[in-house]
């Protein structure tokens, strides 16, 4: 009886020495992970939301000074600002809803060019990958003379030497500066690419040998086999690049800090970046919040696309 | 074997990097010991050239003193909100002159009349259009010392004109004078494009994007960007709209180039004329120069309106100073004097003009004939940077109105004027959205 | 069977070659545009072929302001690239590896991180900085690497240590080793490849990095590349000092690095997106 009762004893408190052991080794490896984001995180979601609720808040007088209430955000909605507001939601939205597809779609085509054995590829890949490398200020650099609005531009002159006018491109008031905007982030397609090559990989050349020998063509193996195995890869491309598209905001301000002429480049990035340089603090915390929810609400939307996921290792 | 060649390469890379800073680095540091004072400008290469002049004078002058030159990052606006966030104002800072006003209601300066009565510097001394940009504190004190005086002219090309067979313009031309001598130059456009081997001609580049331009065009013409009385914007908008039309129509009738701030013709040889200041001219006599020396540039006043409508013909006036801040304390604030002292006297002022970019804002060496800064270009009309000083408008249409709504105002108009104007389809429509969005500016 | 595949490749090939020249394309162009003068790139049409030949502006594009960012920028890569991969590993590690109470709710919390726009977060950590008086230094850049380095980098080294066999963790536990000898000692060394990885990507992230160095820092001797270009040119005066010619030379020369950084560790990267364990 007594051996019984210590051994199991032993085995408890050496059990729960072990689990503090492993609870201290645990938060001590986690540190800094929680310091961040309690920091960097937690507190600056928490006091964005505080200052959203303080109209104008200017992010450095004292809180007494502005009035309290739902005043940013009936802001969005009313009077002259509220063309600005939904001005950028249009933009961004309209940007989102075409782009998004149409660079999943191109930089899938592209893998699949890319995804034959022909010498030479990784010079391919290497070029088609360029330009997700490099800032964002050489696109402006080199967008910003090859689309320049005045006939000094490189399409302009070309322009001007076969007879068509000057066209506008970024300084244009009317869509036609986020279509330029559009042929710009053609070009880092790249980066998608690079994933779907891999999704590409994944899959074993012997479902297409067998595919091939019951005759099917091309067209058929590429919708019925390989859409479907890459279904895991089309998921998470989609979700980061909704949610990234929704956010862009660098890419523009290295073209145009204020939005554009007459606002037709103002992504909604743009427009809350805009109202923190003028120190309207309340003001960008209230809009940076109606995108966080609109982010939340399409994450849930879109995770329910995951039933819809082929994952390796399911039936 | 791999790994070890990656890393060497990119320890090569990381040395190859750091070296250069290393060497760069033994520049800067400064140390912020009692008798440094920091100043502030833009960010621009002209305005710090300007700067480390002073300073190498200054520090020549007054022996152990330093001074630490600071760019601003971002806008001259945004910039100084922030370092006021975070406490950090410079103790001298450089602002336009469209921005003084706004500046000295925000309490940013430190107010120099006494030092200047002190130290026998009459304000009398200098041009009184300046003056009065430096004084919108409302309470007489000069808040603000100006560097220079720049007063729009008109440079040309003179073998260019010659090509044409046009005359040489007079300080008295009008408008129409203007236009027809345009016309002439337009006509032999093919002439003078294969003379200078150029593909592209405009008989002027009116600079037509500049308010420095464009208000005085409006004023004349009767109208206002802002009502002051009213608190709207564009008084008597049919004025604003005349003025500006006049200047469009030289770009509509293809005489001027279209408002743009991306390209220099006249350094390029692809225009005859040039609405441009005092420290423009420097690089088009570097670009104009001929292999003989000689620099085919001579300056004319601008043309004045011969319309009816017309009482004074403005010319847009402007000029960039320093300010001490209210951040400076009182141990520097005698050193941050002496600087501004440095530039607003006989000395700093001989000093900018022999670079040829500074036009002196003593009236007293304005006047002189045989002044420094006309001997860089020798035998040129440098009577046009100072001619009919009835003339004279500065940029203070904001002055003493809603300092708050400053910064959004010059916004709208930095957006729209005259680059929107010119592109617009229907400019009628385009005059009511200005409005409206001046407006909305106003009202905030 | 051989004639039809034959015909794939080489239509393959061709599109494949107009793509590069559509991708290639404006690096052309800004190569062109390095070599004019100061002036002729201001000039009205002036195309691509200069009248003058001017391969100064190279060392235009190489004066002491951008040395000075140059050097900015790699304090804070080497920042970057020491500090996300060490925590994110740890964290990683605890995660996979480690029982304590709360992983769960740490874990999904971290994994909630994803769906916040950065700019909500970015505008009070600003005040922050500025609050700490950090407003004068690098360390708002190179600080926040040492804390966690970002979900996805940590996810990635947890699908990473999860593929790997756990015989060797039992050995080791059998022998008497504690846990961070464990970590260090044995795990660590295996998960290099996404270690390099997790590396290359900060790297890439830190280079390229905007509206970071925009938001937090105002000194402009303290500006990083991108930003630092942004100021000297975009927010130019007059046409001059924009000098066109000078911005195409530094966008050529600030490509290079990311190239030459990409060309070493192309495996890493191509293999890495494999990893990321999308195969939940």
């Amino acid at each position: 009886m007594n051996k019984n009762t210590k051994y199991k004893d032993i085995l408890k408190t050496g059990k729960t020495l072990a689990a503090l052991k492993s609870n201290i080794t645990g938060y001590l490896l986690i540190l800094p992970l929680l310091i961040g984001l309690i920091i960097f995180t937690i507190y600056p979601l928490l006091l964005s939301l505080y200052n959203s609720f303080y109209l104008d808040y200017d992010g450095f007088n004292n809180y007494s000074e502005f009035e309290f209430g739902f005043g940013n955000y009936i802001k969005a909605f009313s009077g002259y600002e509220s063309k600005l507001f939904f001005k950028s939601v249009g933009i961004t939205f309209s940007y989102a809803v075409i782009m998004v597809p149409l660079g999943l779609v191109l930089s899938f085509a592209v893998a699949l060019f890319l995804n034959q054995k022909i010498r030479g590829m990784v010079v391919f890949r290497l070029i088609y990958y360029i330009p997700c490398l490099i800032p964002s200020i050489v696109n402006a650099i080199v967008f910003g003379y090859i689309f320049n609005s005045e006939d000094y531009g490189l399409m302009n002159t070309f322009f001007a030497s076969i007879g068509i006018p000057a066209r506008e491109f970024f300084y244009s008031a009317s869509s036609e500066a986020v279509v330029t905007f559009a042929v710009m982030s053609l070009f880092g397609v790249g980066g998608a690419m690079l994933i779907w090559l891999a999704g590409l990989k994944s899959i074993p050349q012997s479902y297409y040998e067998a595919a091939t020998l019951e005759g099917s063509g091309y067209f058929t193996q590429l919708f019925k086999i390989t859409v479907p195995l890459c279904t895991p890869y089309i998921f998470y491309q989609l979700i980061t690049s909704v949610i990234g598209t929704i956010q862009i905001c660098d890419q523009v301000y290295v073209l145009t800090s204020e939005g554009g002429r007459d606002y037709s480049l103002l992504f909604y990035g743009v427009y809350i970046y805009r109202e923190f340089q003028r120190n309207n603090f309340g003001y960008s915390a209230a809009l940076a919040y109606m995108l966080f929810i609109v982010i939340a609400i399409l994450s849930a939307i879109l995770f329910r696309f995951n039933k819809y996921v082929y994952y390796e290792g399911d039936n | 074997m791999k790994v070890v060649k990656k890393l060497l390469v990119i320890a090569v890379m990381l040395v190859t990097l750091i070296m250069p800073v290393g060497f760069s680095a033994c520049g800067g540091g400064g140390t912020n010991s009692k008798s440094e004072i920091t100043i502030g400008v833009m960010n621009n290469s002209n305005e710090v050239r300007a700067i480390n002049d002073f300073k190498s004078a200054y520090m020549k002058k007054y022996d152990g003193r330093s001074v630490n030159i600071v760019k601003i990052t971002g806008t001259l606006d945004n910039w100084i909100i922030k370092q006021q966030n975070a406490g950090e104002l410079p103790d001298i800072i450089q602002v336009y002159d469209y921005s003084c006003g706004y500046w000295t209601n925000k309490n940013l300066f430190y107010p120099i009349s006494d030092l200047m009565a002190r130290d026998g510097i009459s304000e009398d001394d200098y041009f009184s259009s300046i003056m009065d940009i430096a004084k919108s504190g409302g309470d007489g004190k000069v808040y603000w010392a100006p560097r220079d005086y720049n007063k729009t002219v008109i440079a040309y090309n003179k073998d260019m004109f010659d090509i044409a067979g046009v005359e040489y313009p007079d300080d008295d031309w009008t408008w129409t004078d203007f236009v027809a001598t345009c016309n002439a130059l337009n006509a032999k456009a093919g002439e003078i494009k294969s003379a200078m081997n150029q593909t592209v001609f405009y008989a002027v580049d009116g600079n037509l994007n500049w308010e420095a331009v464009y208000y005085p065009a409006i004023k004349s013409y009767g109208g206002d960007i802002i009502d002051k009385e009213n608190g709207t914007a564009m008084k008597n908008k049919d004025a604003f709209v005349k003025g500006v039309s006049k200047l469009l129509a030289l770009a509509d009738d293809g005489l001027a180039k279209p408002p743009s701030e991306d390209t220099v013709p006249f350094s390029n040889r692809q225009c005859a004329m040039q609405i441009c200041v005092r420290p423009d001219i420097v690089s088009y006599v570097n670009n104009l120069k001929k292999s003989d020396g000689s620099v085919p540039i001579d300056f004319v006043s601008m043309p004045a309106y011969d319309d009816p409508d017309v009482d004074i013909s403005y010319i847009g006036m402007g000029c960039t100073g320093y300010g001490i801040t209210t951040n400076c304390s009182e141990e520097k604030l005698d050193l941050a004097w002496d600087f501004i002292k440095l530039i607003i006297t006989e000395e700093g002022q001989e000093l900018f003009s022999s670079t040829g970019s500074g036009f002196p804002v003593l009236t007293e060496m304005a006047f002189d004939d045989n002044a420094t800064y006309r001997k860089y270009i020798p035998g040129a009309n440098h009577d046009a940077f100072y001619k009919f000083p009835e003339r004279d408008l500065p940029m203070n249409y904001l002055a003493g109105f809603k300092p708050e709504a400053h910064l959004d105002i010059r916004q709208v108009l930095t957006d729209s004027m005259l680059k929107g104007a010119y592109r617009a389809e229907d400019r009628t429509a385009f005059y009511n959205e200005l409005e409206a969005r001046l407006n909305n500016a106003i009202g905030k | 069977m051989h004639g039809k595949k034959l015909a794939l490749k080489i239509t393959s090939y061709c599109f494949l070659c107009l793509f590069s020249l559509f991708f290639l394309f404006p690096f052309v162009v800004m190569f062109l545009r390095s070599f004019f003068t100061a002036t002729e790139s201001l000039a009205i049409g002036s195309g691509l072929i200069p009248k003058v030949f001017y391969p100064k502006s190279y060392l235009d594009a190489l004066d002491p302001d951008f040395l000075k960012y140059t050097g900015n920028t790699v304090i804070v890569i080497i920042a970057n690239v020491v500090g996300k991969p060490l925590t994110a590993a740890m964290a990683a590690y605890a995660f996979v590896k480690v029982r304590f109470k709360g992983r769960k709710l740490i874990f999904y919390t971290a994994m909630c991180t994803i769906m916040l726009p950065a700019i909500l977060t970015m505008i009070p950590v600003y005040k922050i900085f500025v609050d700490l008086g950090w407003n004068n230094t690098l360390l708002p850049l190179t600080v926040p690497a040492f804390f966690g380095g970002g979900f996805l980098n940590i996810f990635l080294t947890m699908q990473f240590i999860r593929s790997l066999p756990k015989d060797m963790d039992e050995a080791a536990i059998i022998d008497g080793a504690n846990i961070l000898q464990l970590m260090f000692r044995i795990t660590f060394p295996l998960i290099m490849p996404v270690i390099v990885l997790v590396a290359v990507q900060s790297f890439f992230g830190a280079w390229n990095d905007f509206m970071g160095p925009l938001t937090y820092i105002t000194d402009e001797r303290l500006l990083t590349i991108p930003v630092g270009i942004y100021n000297k040119f975009f927010t130019a005066v007059s046409p001059l000092e924009a000098q066109p010619n000078v911005q195409m030379a530094t966008g050529v020369i600030i490509m290079i690095p990311p190239i030459i950084i990409f060309c070493l560790f192309q495996k890493q990267l191509v293999d890495g997106v494999t990893f990321t364990g999308l195969k939940a």
